[in-house]
């Protein structure tokens, strides 16, 4: 999932750069983003409905499933739910109270889904910028490193940790650290999430090793991108024009290769915020941050349907509009791009 | 481009002092180390995967009351979980299944994918505009929470899974596919076909299909791996193989969650393991990819 | 790891269940109302004898519900703070724990986070009678002062105690009570109080159809400091019910405005407002964080003079068990969760990496059984030879040591099915002589060995193995119960596929019988260690949650006829002709009751934990070793 950045926006040479084109090309993107986002959240909100059993039993029963419960019950909550009516009433409803902004309230805490989501939100926020950080000071000198020892060992080797990390399921990853930090260190992170804020130093404390995580699973890709990317700048002619002057080699890396490299790779990097995203959802569960992720984990062992769709849209959300910024950063950045 | 130079090496004729299959997987092996190591990882999957099952050291689904969450030692190597079964035997017996899941989905995919892709491709206007939605309301979806938002409508069994990996990845393989089409379009001898008056889905079998297999393979190859992993983490989610199927990510699941600080050998075995193979479907992807496709090389 | 499974095996024992006890609270409880037919006052504490078992139900004879008694309790008015006589109790200090979700507040809002709730049963919120925090036997008033009980035995009055103020100020006064009451009989604006169930069953309704007052309310106010509640008739487990964990009382001043709120919906108590402002426990609530953390602070004015000695408690939701396990070892909790929150390894592996740890096991309140599906073929009709013989066979392989061992950590105890475990109707040592529910060992082995023969003769052998299914839970051990079944009766030719799915599915499954064995919990509604009280059936009429579509001719009869009975003497020949039917017919194979563990730090005085998992888990009277 994160290996085809480029693949999916192939490149056409025959096209002509042409700022009309580009004009028609941004402004049908997005009028097309609408039309997608009604898609997903019809998708979401249907296939939420199509679960097998009883929503109302579903939710009435407990997490564990455990609980009882009576008829009276269930119809109860069929009514307070809704389910009666017929599926496109139930969506049109659902449209028309997201579009007047009311996101609607969790079955569990009775309070608005708005809220919870914007309380959670700059939680997750946090721990991505962080990730990006990590993902930035692994994959990017380590790419560079890998490219400039092109199939020497150490290219191997640093070509592997980067595969690893696409390799390593994210939880399997924190779980590892978590049992490593506190057997091994006898440290864990210190309970209680506070905002950078708030109190930077213990939050630093509590996103450091999660970030690391997510950005270890996320940074494989950017790795194998700036070495490729790299590679070949370095066979440009301005890189033979600045090393024929008798430049050092650093300074032409460094000052003309890298640079110049670094621009795709950076935008390609803007798709994967999406993923960085849904990556939290299993690194907050298990890192204790109380995101969005662990937000959407929390909802669908509780059954919180209204909540379900709410955070799954949302997580769609975040993806359609990194790809969205990014397609148009590509296009402007990329003249040879196919305006279709 | 050194690389492809060397690739160009590889169909020089072969010196009769080895078979020329062997001397091109030595020469493969050398410059391509990473992926030489993925072939072998692969290798020993499949053969632990065929032949596992009837070397097994201890009985798979066998509980023992007796032997709960021993640690590794020398009847069982990598110890024995909670309901006292041999891990070894478990991880060794996993590997079929997960491969199953990685396998079947991936051909799921690719064939959905390319059948999509290339008609998309192929006959343009207002079909490829409707299938372009289709897919982009796919891809927009973060692909573990699409997997998790099928599984809680499908329910859980290993069919679903695949069913819901399949849906997950065949817009990939469309996407690729179809901009592969797109281009094929303009080939001269496509548009000599097209003249000499073969039919559409005779140029589309015979001409377009046979030139995207390149791009699919690589997709494929770098599917397979991410296809495994989510697998994997619906497991540990709870929405994942049902725990009668062994497969790793159900062995990393459930009640390996419960008892991984006092026992974690129930969970790292597996892991490992899981890891090790998307390692190896990785690299060897990578080299496949620098082979098959030097463009798109690194990428 | 040998030596784990050796530590492993102190386990069935209903004695060590009995020792953990020390004394059944209902034995206090009944003393409480047998001293009371003297008319004297009895502090129930007093006759309490911590160290030794339980007396048996003999001695303890509550008064028949037809003899007129009039009984009196009054504890001590303001019990002073004890703490161990050996060490000087020392203020201040926080203490942390874990809760796997921080959602919902009020206990009386049943719908998620039963754990934090519960832990605040005794911290926060306070009940009107309790079991004491020091025996954990017998009963004391909390924020009742006394109470006593009509000639009858269907009226309790309860005299309020003096004094208490909630955390806001105000007094405490019987419309605070009486506001609780209506949640728990009336359910306004659909006040969910499901795991308050016993109060809504004993109490007569107190408002009609159209809001106004019955004529004999099943509450009354009758003073500042008293109220009546008026039962449907005399019911002796009145003041168990009102011990349960979850029975706690809120000040009327938030609550009212929610019951009486014009939307028709009921809303949790929102913190952020001050509502959790209205509570009377030793600790008032300080901040909260939703899925974050939730804080308590020592409540200055608290009615115990000097309690509590802790300076608060802090208490943040981890949802992950590795995480609560590495909080554990490293110092950032002190406690766990109030609910199930560690296995078994888990505790091990904190009790060697932080040495003192102290780890009291609570009895869970449910006890599970593998039900058989009678009513169809292969496993019915009861009276068919066939059917007969292969639920017999399937009772004799089924090893209940196993079944601990397999699913529940090998902590659980044994249980007969239903609620005929107590060692009052039969001693552990004459369950184990039944049919089936011999110790692991060469008895079992023949037992297994019986089955297998039995199975034979039906035409089953190694080439014709029975195919059927077990219904399961889809996760832990409820799942682990089932594949414990399969592995067993693989042995006797019996193949099981274990079906998962959720509870809501299952139920819907098990209504139209369309199942063939499932493995369920059967809870209990209130705190009764010796389950003197406890119902045998309390959800379905024909028979709790058997869902075996059998009973046997006159358990129905027997059944109502222990169930007006308060004397354990007059119920357990009763009971014990009731186990002789089910073990007889072999429907319902009672398995294990489990138990559950709860770490926690090793310098903790003063506390005692409860004795079952469902109970009051105050922290009022802990303080911290220096």
């Amino acid at each position: 999932m994160r290996v085809y950045g480029l693949l999916e926006k192939p490149i056409d040479s025959h096209l002509k750069k042409s700022r009309t084109r580009m004009r028609k090309y941004v402004l049908r993107r997005l009028l097309l983003f609408i039309p997608t986002l009604i898609g997903v959240s019809m998708a979401v909100f249907t296939l939420l409905r199509i679960i097998p059993g009883d929503i109302a039993a579903l939710i009435l029963s407990g997490p564990s499933g455990e609980l009882t419960y009576t008829q009276e019950d269930v119809d109860e909550l069929r009514e307070e739910m809704g389910l009666n009516n017929p599926i496109y009433i139930q969506y049109l409803n659902w449209m028309s109270e997201l579009l007047r902004g009311d996101l609607g309230n969790s079955f569990v805490t009775k309070l608005s889904i708005g809220e919870q989501v914007r309380r959670q939100l700059p939680i997750t926020m946090q721990l991505a910028f962080f990730s990006m950080i990590v993902i930035s000071v692994i994959s990017i000198p380590i790419g560079v490193l890998a490219a400039v020892k092109q199939d020497s060992a150490i290219d191997y080797l640093l070509r592997s940790f980067a595969i690893l990390g696409l390799a390593m399921p994210s939880f399997f990853v924190a779980l590892l650290v978590v049992l490593i930090l506190s057997v091994g260190l006898h440290w864990s992170a210190p309970l209680g999430f506070v905002s950078l804020w708030n109190d930077p130093i213990t939050s630093f404390q509590q996103l450091f090793f999660p970030a690391i995580a997510l950005g270890f699973a996320s940074s494989g890709l950017l790795v194998r991108m700036t070495r490729a990317q790299l590679l070949e700048v370095l066979r440009e002619d301005y890189v033979r024009t600045a090393r024929a002057k008798g430049l050092a080699e650093g300074a032409v890396i460094l000052r003309h290769a890298v640079r110049n490299a670094l621009l795709p790779v950076i935008t390609i990097g803007g798709t994967q915020i999406g993923f960085l995203f849904s990556g939290t959802v299993i690194i907050e569960t298990i890192f204790n941050i109380p995101g969005v992720g662990r937000g959407l984990i929390s909802a669908l062992n509780s059954r919180d349907l209204p909540a379900i769709q709410v955070y799954i849209i949302y997580f769609a959300g975040i993806a359609l509009v990194s790809n969205l910024i990014v397609d148009l950063m590509y296009a402007w950045l990329d003249p040879r791009i196919r305006y279709g | 481009m050194a690389e492809e130079q060397k690739i160009q090496a590889l169909d020089t004729p072969a010196k009769p002092l080895l078979s020329g299959r062997l001397r091109k997987w030595l020469r493969f092996a050398r410059q391509k180390p990473l992926g030489a190591t993925g072939v072998a990882i692969l290798v020993l999957t499949a053969i632990i995967g065929v032949i596992g099952p009837s070397m097994t050291p201890h009985e798979p689904l066998k509980a023992d009351a007796y032997a709960i969450l021993l640690s590794p030692n020398n009847i069982y190597w990598f110890g024995t979980d909670v309901m006292g079964r041999d891990i070894l035997t478990r991880v060794i017996l996993g590997a079929r299944v997960s491969l199953y899941v990685g396998i079947v989905s991936m051909l799921a995919a690719a064939t959905l994918g390319s059948i999509i892709g290339v008609t998309s491709g192929y006959f343009g206007g207002k079909y490829d505009i409707i299938i372009q939605r289709f897919v982009d309301a796919l891809s927009a979806f973060p692909s573990l929470l699409l997997a998790i938002a099928l599984m809680a409508a499908f329910g859980q069994s290993l069919n679903n899974i695949i069913l819901a990996l399949a849906i997950i990845f065949t817009p990939r393989f469309t996407r690729v596919i179809r901009a592969v089409t797109l281009s094929l379009k303009e080939v001269p001898y496509i548009e000599a076909a097209r003249t000499i008056g073969c039919s559409n889905i005779r140029i589309m079998a015979l001409h377009v299909f046979p030139n995207t297999f390149a791009s699919v393979m690589v997709v494929s190859t770098a599917s397979v791996g991410t296809m495994i992993i989510i697998e994997a983490s619906l497991s540990f989610l709870g929405v994942g193989t049902p725990s009668h199927i062994i497969s790793w990510g159900a062995m990393l699941s459930g009640d390996t969650q419960a008892y991984f600080s006092g026992a974690p050998w129930i969970g790292i075995f597996p892991g490992m393991a899981l890891t090790i193979v998307v390692f190896g479907i990785n690299v060897f992807g990578d080299a496949l990819r620098d082979i098959l496709d030097p463009k798109l090389r690194g990428r | 790891m040998a030596n784990v499974i050796k530590r492993g095996v102190t386990m069935f024992s209903i004695t060590l269940l009995r020792r953990l006890i020390a004394v059944g609270m209902a034995a206090g409880l009944l003393t409480v109302i047998a001293c009371g037919s003297s008319e004297e006052a009895a502090a129930p504490a007093a006759t309490a004898t911590p160290t030794s078992l339980p007396a048996l139900p003999t001695i303890a004879v509550a008064a028949p519900a037809a003899t007129p008694t009039v009984a009196v309790a009054a504890p001590a008015a303001t019990p002073t703070p004890k703490p161990p006589a050996a060490d000087k109790a020392v203020y201040g200090g926080r203490i942390g724990k874990s809760e796997t979700v921080i959602t919902v507040f009020d206990p009386h809002n049943s719908r998620a986070g039963y754990g934090l709730q519960l832990g605040m049963v005794g911290n926060l919120f306070s009940q009107l009678v309790r079991v004491p925090l020091d025996t954990r036997t017998g009963v004391e008033g909390d924020l009742a002062e006394s109470w006593s009980i009509s000639a009858d035995g269907s009226e309790y009055t309860f005299n309020i105690r003096d004094g208490v103020v909630d955390h806001d100020g105000n007094p405490l006064t019987a419309d605070d009570i009486y506001a609780n009451m209506v949640r728990y009989v009336e359910r306004p604006n659909g006040v969910s109080v499901r795991r308050q169930g016993c109060v809504r069953n004993y109490v007569n309704s107190i408002l009609d159809e159209n809001g106004k007052t019955e004529a004999s309310p099943g509450a009354e106010v009758l003073s500042d400091d008293s109220i009546i509640i008026r039962l449907a008739g005399p019911r002796a487990a009145f003041i168990p019910c009102m011990t349960g964990g979850f029975v706690m009382f809120h000040a009327d001043t938030y609550i009212k405005g929610i019951d009486a709120d014009a939307s028709g919906e009921n809303r949790d108590l929102d913190p952020s407002k001050g509502e959790l402002g209205g509570e009377f426990g030793p600790f008032k609530f300080s901040s909260v964080e939703i899925n974050n953390f939730f804080k308590v602070d020592k409540n200055p004015n608290y009615y115990r003079d000097g309690l509590p000695y802790l300076d608060g408690i802090d208490i943040y939701e981890v949802p992950d068990e590795t995480a609560r396990v590495a909080a554990f070892k490293t110092g950032r909790i002190d406690t766990s969760c109030t609910w199930v929150c560690f296995s078994k390894a888990n505790v091990e592996s904190i009790e060697k990496d932080v040495p003192g740890t102290v780890t009291p096991a609570l009895v869970a309140i449910g006890y599970r059984s593998y039900q058989i599906n009678t009513r169809n073929a292969p496993f019915g009709p009861v009276g068919n030879p066939d059917a007969d013989n292969l639920r017999k066979a399937i009772n004799l392989a089924v090893s209940r040591d196993v079944v601990n061992k397999l699913a529940f950590d090998g902590i659980g105890f044994l249980s007969p099915p239903y609620y005929i475990g107590w060692d009052w109707i039969h001693t552990e040592d004459e369950w184990r002589a039944m049919e089936g529910y011999a110790r692991a060992g060469a008895k079992k082995d023949a037992e297994i060995a019986q089955a297998k023969t039995i199975m034979e003769g039906l035409g089953y052998g190694p080439n014709n193995r029975l195919k059927t299914s077990s219904l399961s839970a889809t996760a832990g051990q409820g799942l682990r119960e089932n594949e414990a079944l399969q592995s067993m009766l693989s042995e006797i030719y019996i193949d099981i596929e274990v079906i998962k799915m959720d509870w809501a599915t299952r139920s819907a499954r098990l209504e139209g019988f369309d199942f063939e064995i499932f493995s369920d919990s059967v809870g209990a509604p209130f705190v009764d260690p010796d389950a003197y009280h406890t119902n045998i059936f309390f959800l379905f009429e024909d028979g709790s949650r058997n869902r075996t579509g059998y009973l046997p001719a006159g358990w129905k009869a027997l059944h109502d006829k222990q169930t007006v009975l308060n004397s354990p003497a007059e119920r357990a020949p009763i009971l014990r002709e009731m186990a002789a039917m089910t073990i007889k017919d072999n429907f319902m194979l009672g398995t294990v009751r489990p138990a559950v563990q709860q770490p926690h730090r090793g310098n903790w005085r003063g506390y005692v934990a409860p004795v079952l998992d469902g109970s009051n888990f105050s922290f009022e009277e802990l303080w911290l070793a220096p």
